[in-house]
Parts: C-alpha cells; structure tokens; sequence
C-alpha cells in the first residue's frame, strides 16, 4: 500500500458535461488558509462557481471533501463534508456525512472530489486512485437509497447516492453513503439536477501517516481520553444517542411541540433516547472510526432500524404532536429510503398541520395524528398533489398560501429542533447562521440550556459565544471532526475542567472575551499540527474558522442575503408559549446589532471590506 | 391519700422533630439540585407529569416535606400542607428519626413497615431509586453502603456533593 | 434469620376440607349476610362447579341475591361498577366470589364501590386509601394458586385508559376462606400445574425477601413440602382429591405467607410479562422462579439453600453439604419444570409461552417499577432486569 505523507493535496476535478475530469493540486497557502474539508470545499467552490448560478443549472458546483484527519484514525474522523449552492435556501449549504464514502475518496488518495456541468442522462460514477469512469445509471434511476448502495457497491467500495427524491428535485432531498446523510440544504436535488444517481469510491489504495507520527499519537491519546473522561459524549451520547437532547429540552421548554406552539409536553419522555435504549434493544451503529459511539441501531416491531437521531425524534415526533417511537423510526425509514431531509420534511409537515387546521390549506394532516403522514412523506419525494409544492419547503408554502409567521424556518431552511425563546442565544445563532437555521452554526444551547452557564433568556455575551463557536465549528469542519468533539475537547483540559462552574459562569457572562481568550481548544490544533506538518498557532486555527465562516457570508450576501433575513419566524418574535409563566420571545435586534459589530459587517449585515481583506478574502467581479 | 387518675398528656420529642424538620429541608433541597446534576434522578423525574406533588411525611401531624414539579424541574416546596400525589408516611417519629438520620435504609424501612405508602406504586418505585442515588450524592460511600441494597454508580460524587452542600442546599440552586 | 421487627396479619378465616362448601349458609349467616351475591366467571359456570355452590344453600332457607357469572379474564373498572348496580338492584348484603384470581379481585373491587356511598374506584386506588371496614366477603378458590383468598391486595384495570390499578388495604382481606377440593378437581393438567407454581413461587418468594419472618416461614415452608408432594400427583392424576385439597391448601397457605412478607423479583417480571405479552401467571412464575432465585444467589446463599429441606425431604437436605445446597435447590426446581413441561405441557422458557424477544425491554421497564421489586433482596435495574429476561427467554 502506497503511503501520503500528511495530505496528498490532489482534488480530483470531475466534469460532468464532457465527462472528463482533471487534478487541481491545492497549494500549501491554500491548505493553510482553508485547512480543508468544509474550508478548502468552499474556497474551491468560491474560484469556480458563478455567483449567479441556477443552483439546478450545471454552473452550480458541489464539493465533496474529506478532511485532514480522515484516514489517519485521530477521534472521532469518519466524517466528510460537502458544499453547493442549495436548492431549497437559494444560497450557500455545507454539510457534513459519517457515512463510508469518505473513507473510501480519502484512501484514494484524493483530498477532494469536484462535480461541475450536468450529464443529460443518469449517470454513475466510479472511481479510484486512478480517477473516475462514467457508466449508464439508468437502470439505477429511481431505486430507493439503501437499494441502490446495496446493488452498486461491492466489496470494501463505498457508495454515495440519492433516492427518488433527489431524483425529482425536492428541494430538502438528501445525499446517502450507508445509513448516513449530508442531510441538509438539499445536495441530493443538486445531484439529482445533475443526473448522477451515485458515486462509487474504491479506496484501499493509499495510508495516511502524519508527519509527525509521535506527536499526532500524543495528541490521538489526549483526544480520546478527553472523549472517554467528559459524561456528555462517553455516558449521554454513547448510551442514548443524540436523544439525549430530549429530556433536557423538555424540562427545559424549549422541545419544539406541534409545530413550536408549546416547549414541553407530558408525554414528551417517551420518545427519549432513554426510553429508546429501554425499550428498542439499541446497539452500536456509528460512523468509522468513532470514540464517542452516538449512532444506534434498535429493534422496532421485530425489525432491526436505525434508532432516529434527536432532530428526527422532535421534528417527525413531538413537533407533529406525536408521541410514538415506532411511528418515528418508520417515517425516518421512508425518509431516508426516499431520501429526503427529515428535519426539512418534518418542519413542512408541521406548517401543513398548522395550516390546514387553519384551513389555508385543504389536507388531512392534524397535529397529533400519525393518519396521512407516511402517504404524505411519500408524496412529497414523488411531487404528486400537495406533496409537489411541499417538497419545495415551508417557505415557499407560506408564500404561496400564507401563514409565515408560523413558517418555521431561517433563509428558508426549516428549524431544527430547539426553540429559541428558551435559549436566546441560540435564537442568534439561528437567525445569523450561514445555511439557515442550523443549530449546528453555533450550539449555543449547550452553554446556555445543558450546561447553566450563560443566562438563557438574557442577551448579555451571547453575540461572543456565537461568533466564537461559529469559528470553531468552522474549524472542526474544516478538519473534519465530529462537532460532538466539541464538549470533551474544550471542557476536559485542565483549566475549563477544574475551574468552578460558577466561576466559568462569571467568566462567561460578565467578561466573555476574557473567557474566550482562555478557552483551550488546543486539541485541534495538535491534530492538525502534527499530520500536516503545518505549525499553526490555535489562534491562527480559529481565524482560518473566521475566514471560512466570513466566506460563506459574503457569498450569501452576493446572492441577496443581507440583514432582513437575519430574522426568526414571528412565532418566535411576537408570540410567548403556553408553559411559560413570563412572556418569552427572542430578544434578536440587540444581539444582531452587536453581533454585526463584532463580526466586522456593516449596519445591514455584509461583510464590510477591511474585514475581508484582513482575512485575504479576494472579492470577485 | 387516694390516688388521682387523669388524663396524660405525653411531651413532644423537641429534639427528634427538629432533627426532622432540618433533615427533611436538607433532603428537600439536596433532591432539588441533585436533580439537576444527576442523569438518573434526572431522567426519572422527566417521566413525571408536571405539576406532580410528592410528601414525605410523620405521622400523625409531625414535620413534612413536599417536592413539586414546576416548570418541568422538581422542586422543594417547603411543608406538606396539602394533599399529595404521592405520600411516603412515617408510622411514628422514631422510624423517620432512624431512616433522616440515616440509620436505616428505604427499603429495610418498607421491610419492617416503618413506612406507609399512599398512591401510585410505580411512581414510588422511581422515587426511591432517585433517593438511592441522592444518597449516593449526599454521604460517603461507608455511610450509603447500609442503606441501599447496591451503590448506585453515580459520576462525579465528590464535586457533586460539594455543589449540593455549598450551593444546592443553601441557596436552593 | 429473625427479623429485628415484623408483623403479621391474618384475620380470615380458613375452612377447608372435603364438602366444606355445605358450611358456606351457616358462615354466611354468622356474618350476618342474607343475601349474597355470587360473583364468578363463564369457565367456572361452564366447569359446574357453580351447581355446587347452589346446592350448598340448599335448606339453608338463605336467598341467593343473584350469580353474576360475567367476570372476563382481567377484571375492569366496567365490569366492578356493572357487578356493583347489580348488587343494589338486587338488595344484596354480602358476597361470594367464586373463582380464581379475576372473579376474587373483581369482588374485592365490588366490594370497595358497594361500601363506600361516595366516589369511584380510583380514588381509592393505591395503598391504605381505606379506612373502614368494607362489606362481608368470603372467597370460594376454584385455582389453588393464587392464594388471593388470603391477600390484601386487588388489581383492576382501567381497560379505557389501559392502566392497571392497584388497591391495598387490610380491609381488603376477605373474611372467610372455603377450601373444597371439589372446587379444584376439574382443573386441566396445564393449569395445576401453572397454579401450582404460582404458589410455590410465592412460597419461595415470601422465603427470600426482605420481609420475611418466622410466622411467614412457617406458613412458607409448610405449602413448599405440600406442593413438592402433591403437585406432581395432581398433574399425573387429575381426581385425586388429597392432592388436590393438599394443592388447595399449600396455596392458601403460601398466599397468606407471601400476603405478610411480600413477594420480589419473580413477581415482579411476572406480573410485567402478563401485562406486557399476557402470558398467564401461573406459567410466568414457573419460568422466572428459578431465574429470580438464582439472580439473588449472591443475597441470599443461605437462605435459598433451606428452602432444600422442605422441596426435598430431611434426607436429602441432610446429605447435601450446605455449601451446595442452594445448587441442588435450582437443580431439583428445574428437573421439577422439566417434569412439568413434559407431563403438562407447562412451558420453561419465555419463547414458548408466546414472548416476543422485541418485548422483552418493555417488560424490564415495567417489573422495575412493579412494587413487588422493592422487597427484592439484591438489586435488579432495567440491564438486570434485561439480562435474566434474556436468559429466561
């Protein structure tokens, strides 16, 4: 087997249109400046694609990109992500898989795989160290995801593919490699517009070794020991998965209950990841190589299925006003089969419940009965009735039939599953994150709900902590690592781990910048350090998080975002739940001001030009 | 002289009431807190309905305890004036003296009728492996082990344990 | 081992033997009952064995109030309320619940409603929700396994809200027990030997847990021999009467042993498995008993080990060091299944009383939070409690 010293630095640059492909070898300044996966996917993204481009047309441009760690078996590395210009938003979506694929382009030998044009006819693609073939994918067309992986890839090849709703374009269709998902903005339609059905990586080829091979051991121990130490990712999430979200949030009232109407319900406990271990016989179903363990298969009316993630349980769950573990796991099967983005699906089933209780729409579906939603899940993917216009989004519904105020979504991209008006920071970072309401731009409801150290429905630090978590996350993106990562590495090192809670509290809150200054996330940065070679200070890490995060934002707001879209549905503006005893909303016009301040854009939320060139963002015509 | 009979009066034991009053505040807070640190309280209190009201208490009148769900959390809420959901009685002020002071264990207490149950079984099921890891949280593993039939695997005790004395119970955080 | 402290209750009273049912008018009369309901069920009207209690009044110049002979296998909320109008209609001042475990806990419910003028079953549901006495019950047991012709307990269902309510007071002790062999002799092999189980469970259970005490051994050990002797004549010859009012008797004496000392763990999945795949009872506590037994090992070697003396005979306990005596204890217990299973078709294993493995977890779930769990000497949480389901399966 061949050996890559740190990163072989080769994209391998696929034309669709002509069917032919090239090899772009990213420069030593751009690995620096963009690390690599989600940063070095958009940057190449960035050189390539028009900023006007139909994200259906061949102008659009999707990246697939395995990261630094990717191979090396560092914590927690079996992640790949992806970027495009999204279908459903109308701007910039990145996202990010555990499934196998990205092994498989990674021991190719490849550091990235660009898609460019649009093949007239279904087409799979095949490839290896030695590049890629183009065969027929016709007869493939319309086979569902766990069929078409199961018929195309053979062996140890991994595949990456799309279902019948990528197929017909919904605009939330998603991508597939195993029982895993790039789950959001819809890159499944973009595929599907470019007619490949799938991707099929043979890797094998190559072994990653570091650079630093005694150093990255060091760093792989710490990570791992951070991993094992914290309760959050070695007891909540190995044991319960990410449905150990659910408890919390409902005692917290922040679950999201018949389409964010209410934040807790009584028999919210039942669809808890708890309940879910009890009960469906769980067994590990993760991405490779994982240290934390999150992903859980379960037994569900004798059959084995994956144990829905938390965002699925609430959105085709709670969010529906349906309490029903096999109901949920049964939808998250359709949806994945078909596949469709569940968060995104469930938010448009939510808004059509609300709607047509309101009668601005005529359909079955009432909240807290499960009569009409498989049909309807089904009928979204293969655009039949109202299911045609629900597959473009509960945004584009509220357009066409009213109700946006309580349209759930951000830039058009449907809410995951926390509500704001319990969490105010993670209202901000809602209504600012790059791909729509991403809870994952900056999980502030970690800091602020789980961990009690922020105040939860005061505006005070918040704009810091979502500025200094989008970067981070960037980072951990850009490397690629699990973003669950995240608790064991920032809060096990000696300083975060022995200082009081309460005093990290004080910190937080009255001196933030203080507090951010003294976070330790050093644990990146020695994994990066030592498989590129590349010495980078974690001060220089963060700011290659701040360019990728500012990058994103500029491209947005050259396709039209500006401050009017930094904004949350009414519902979350205007309207308190039931539950609460004070009148909660979303405080956001002092945040987003400050935030606006600190981040360096203007009054109406670009990114001012002293700022980009600071970062060495080149401005395009 | 002929001998008088009347009727006695027996004295209150100022002592053991007060023992109880200061334990049961203690256990009041400490369970509030704990239920805040601690996954496995945590998640048996999530099962419970909100607005769920549960006593402790010494008959026939002596001193109580009342945790309420509120706002999705268990609180401590003082005396048991009302009516609860869920009633764990104290036969007399001796039992309650040896199980607060603690002496005794819930289940050995149950085993020799020390304690009367009224209302739900089931929930007086979680309650008590929720006072098992309290226990757990509150004394040293030499003062828990006779008191429950196995350790209960809780993480963290002595941090935790610092939280709930210096914080918890003080000032009910 | 003696208790530190305990206490024993047991205020009814117990006639058994061959016809005792024909001193049923007389008992009724000295409670002061002149109308009695029946409360019963069709497979004890289908069985006969009804005709028999009607011909006990017989020239007893006592009217029977009315035979209600409704009572499904899980009694409800619908059903007590139904009995209840019937026994107000009926001027009714007494009753007669003749049957096994259903028609027993649905007179006690009755019971409760015809008592009280105020109220509906559910508010007094749980323990000691009581506080007088209720009106005269006598228990005629046609299963002898249950032993709830001793017991202070009642379970109910909410059939509408799919719960089931537990009611415990001692004012739900019957007041006369009326042991007749008769009662007992159609039963098929299948269900003496379920039944029969079911009360060496609650014999061995009541042995074990926490509660026990010299007068529940007593009581214990007594309906272990009966029922090491007599269960297996029972089954191999379905007339033999002597077993039969031995069997009855075991059972009557176990319940008010488990009735004092309470029941643990076998119980506890028992019950959990009945509401979960509705196995039967009697057959959950044949399979889990050995499980339950060897699961509290570590607790209690010892005290598992005695209970050789009364399955086994003096003999074999006295030649069997003590060390391995609780070995030899589940081993006789399970050539005792064994037999069973070939002889009555008695299932050993969960999987061939119709559990679904996929069930197991939700049966866990619930024996955790069974009451039955806290006299449980050792431990047992939800992994546990999957762990000797498993090995039960």
């Amino acid at each position: 087997m061949k050996e890559i010293s740190g990163t072989s630095n080769r994209v391998l640059e696929v034309d669709l249109t002509t069917r032919s492909f090239s090899v772009y070898t990213v420069s030593k300044e751009e690995r620096r400046q963009w690390l690599g996966a989600k940063g070095l996917g958009l940057k190449l993204v960035y050189d390539r694609m028009p900023l006007n481009a139909d994200p259906f047309g061949p102008e659009n441009i999707i990246a697939l990109m395995p990261g630094v760690l990717m191979g090396t078996g560092a914590p927690c590395s079996g992640r790949f992500h992806a970027v495009t210009r999204s279908p459903l938003t109308g701007i910039m979506t990145s996202s990010s898989c555990g499934g196998p694929f990205g092994m498989q382009l990674k021991t190719a030998g490849w550091d990235g795989l660009i898609l460019k044009g649009a093949s007239p006819t279904p087409v799979i693609l095949r490839l290896d160290e030695e590049g890629v073939v183009f065969e027929d994918g016709q007869s493939f067309w319309g086979l569902d995801t766990q069929e078409s992986q199961k018929v195309l890839a053979k062996g140890k090849e991994a595949a990456l593919v799309i279902g019948p709703a990528g197929e017909n374009l919904v605009a939330f269709a998603n991508v597939a490699s195993g029982h895993r998902f790039l789950g959001r903005g819809g890159m499944g339609a973009v595929l599907g517009a470019k007619k490949v059905k799938a991707i099929v990586a043979k890797g094998g080829a190559y072994k990653m070794i570091p650079k630093n091979a005694k150093a990255f051991e060091r760093a792989k121990k710490r990570g791992n020991a951070y991993i094992q130490r914290n309760e959050t990712s070695s007891v909540g999430l190995r044991n319960y998965g990410t449905n150990m979200n659910l408890n919390p949030n409902n005692e917290a009232n922040i679950l999201p209950v018949e389409n964010f109407r209410a934040g807790r319900h009584d028999r919210a406990f039942e669809m808890s990841g708890e309940m879910t271990k009890d009960l469906h016989d769980t067994r590990f179903h993760t991405c490779k190589p994982c240290t934390i363990l999150c992903g859980h298969s379960g037994t569900y009316g004798g059959k084995r299925m994956p144990v829905p993630e938390f965002e699925t349980t609430v959105l085709l769950g709670t969010n529906l006003g349906i309490f029903d573990r096999e109901m949920n796991a049964e939808w998250n099967r359709i949806c994945s089969d078909l596949g469709m983005d569940t968060i995104s699906a469930g938010g448009t089933l939510a808004w059509v419940m609300e709607a047509s209780e309101r009668g601005l729409v005529d359909s079955p579906l009432r909240f807290g009965s499960p009569e009409g939603v498989s049909e309807a899940l089904i009928s979204m993917a293969k655009n039949e009735g109202l299911g045609a216009e629900m597959a473009k989004g509960c945004r584009y519904l509220a357009s066409r039939y009213g109700g946006e105020d309580f349209a759930m979504q951000v830039k058009g991209l449907e809410m995951a599953a926390y509500d704001p008006r319990g969490s105010t920071g993670q209202g901000l970072a809602y209504a600012v994150a790059n791909r729509g309401a991403c809870h994952l731009s900056a999980y502030l409801v970690a800091l602020e709900v789980y961990f009690g150290l922020l105040d939860r429905h005061s505006t005070q630090a918040k704009a810091e902590f979502v500025i200094f978590f989008e970067n981070l996350t960037c980072v951990i993106n850009a490397l690629q690592s699990c973003q669950f990562t995240m608790f064991a590495y920032t809060l096990e090192p000696p300083l975060s781990k022995y200082t009081p809670d309460f005093m990290l509290a004080i910190l937080m809150r009255f001196v933030p910048k203080l507090a951010i200054a003294l976070m330790d996330f050093s644990a990146y940065t020695h994994l990066w350090t030592s498989i590129t070679g590349e010495k980078l200070s974690s001060s220089d890490i963060l700011k290659s998080g701040e360019r990728i995060h500012v990058l994103e934002r500029y491209m947005n707001t050259r396709m039209g975002i500006s401050r009017k879209d930094d904004t949350l549905p009414d519902r979350l503006l205007k309207e308190s739940r039931r539950g609460d005893k004070k009148e909660r909303t979303v405080p956001l016009k002092k945040m987003l001001d400050r935030y606006y301040a600190l981040r360096g854009y203007d009054g109406s939320g670009i990114p001012k030009a002293g700022l980009l060139d600071r970062l060495g963002i080149g401005i395009r015509p | 002289m002929k001998k008088v009979y009347e009727p006695l009066k027996p004295g209150r034991k100022w002592f053991k009431e007060l023992v109880a009053h200061v334990v049961f505040f203690v256990l009041g807070r400490a369970f509030q807190s704990a239920a805040k640190l601690d996954a496995g309280i945590r998640r048996e209190v999530a099962e419970w309905e909100e607005g769920f009201t549960l006593a402790m208490c010494i008959l026939p009148k002596g001193p109580s305890m009342l945790l309420k769900k509120v706002d999705g959390r268990i609180r401590y809420a003082g005396w048991a004036k009302e009516d609860a959901d869920l009633i764990i009685r104290f036969k007399n002020i001796e039992s309650a003296f040896l199980v607060l002071t603690p002496q005794m264990g819930s289940a050995r207490a149950f085993a020799e009728n020390r304690l009367s149950l009224v209302g739900d079984v089931a929930r007086s099921m979680s309650f008590v492996r929720c006072l098992d890891r309290l226990l757990a949280y509150l004394y040293p593993a030499f003062i828990c082990r006779p008191l429950v039939k196995r350790m209960p695997p809780v993480l963290r005790p002595i941090r935790r344990r610092l939280y709930i004395y210096t914080l918890g119970i003080p000032f009910g955080l | 081992m003696l208790p530190s402290y305990f206490e024993f209750y047991n205020p009814v009273k117990i006639v058994s033997g061959h016809k005792a049912l024909d001193n049923l008018p007389y008992e009724l009369s000295q409670m002061g009952v002149a109308r009695p309901l029946i409360v019963t069920d069709k497979g004890v009207v289908g069985a006969g064995l009804i005709q028999i209690v009607q011909e006990a009044f017989g020239s007893s110049g006592m009217t029977i109030g009315a035979i209600y002979d409704d009572v499904p296998p899980d009694s409800s909320v619908d059903v007590v309320n139904a009995i209840a109008d019937v026994y107000r209609a009926n001027g009714c001042d007494g009753l007669v619940a003749v049957g096994g475990g259903s028609p027993i806990d649905t007179a006690k419910g009755v019971n409760i409603v015809v008592s009280h003028d105020k109220g509906e079953l559910k508010d007094y549901m749980g323990a000691d929700r009581l506080t007088g006495p209720l009106k005269p019950l006598v228990v005629v047991p046609t299963t002898a396994g249950t032993g709830s012709e001793v017991t202070l307990v009642a379970v109910i269902a909410d059939t509408r809200k799919n719960v089931k309510m537990a009611f415990v007071s001692r004012h739900l002790l019957p007041d006369l027990a009326l042991i007749d062999p008769r009662m007992t002799l159609t039963m098929p092999a299948k269900i003496t030997a379920a039944t029969g189980m079911d009360a060496l469970s609650h014999a061995m259970e009541a042995y074990t847990c926490l509660q026990k005490n010299p007068l529940s051994d007593a009581h214990a050990t007594a309906a272990i021999s009966l029922i090491s002797r007599y269960l297996p004549l029972a089954v191999e010859d379905r007339k033999n009467a002597t077993a039969r009012l031995a069997l009855a008797n075991a059972s009557c004496m176990a319940g008010a042993a488990f009735s004092n000392s309470m029941v643990g763990m076998v119980h506890a999945l028992g019950h959990a498995t009945g509401a979960v795949c509705h196995i039967p009872h009697g057959v959950a506590m044949g399979i889990f008993l050995p499980h339950g037994l060897a699961y509290n090992l570590p607790e209690r070697a010892e005290i598992i080990g005695e209970l050789l003396l009364p399955l086994r005979g003096a003999e074999i306990y006295a030649a069997t060091p003590p060390k391995s005596r609780p070995e030899r204890l589940l081993e006789s217990l399970s050539s005792l299944q064994k037999a069973l299973e070939s002889k009555a078709g008695l299932p050993m294993r969960l999987k061939d009383a119709g559990a679904r493995e996929d069930q197991l977890g939700e049966i866990a779930l619930k024996a955790i939070n069974d009451g039955a769990l806290m006299m449980n000497p050792r431990e047992m949480d939800i992994e546990d409690a999957k762990a000797v389901l498993k090995n039960a399966f």
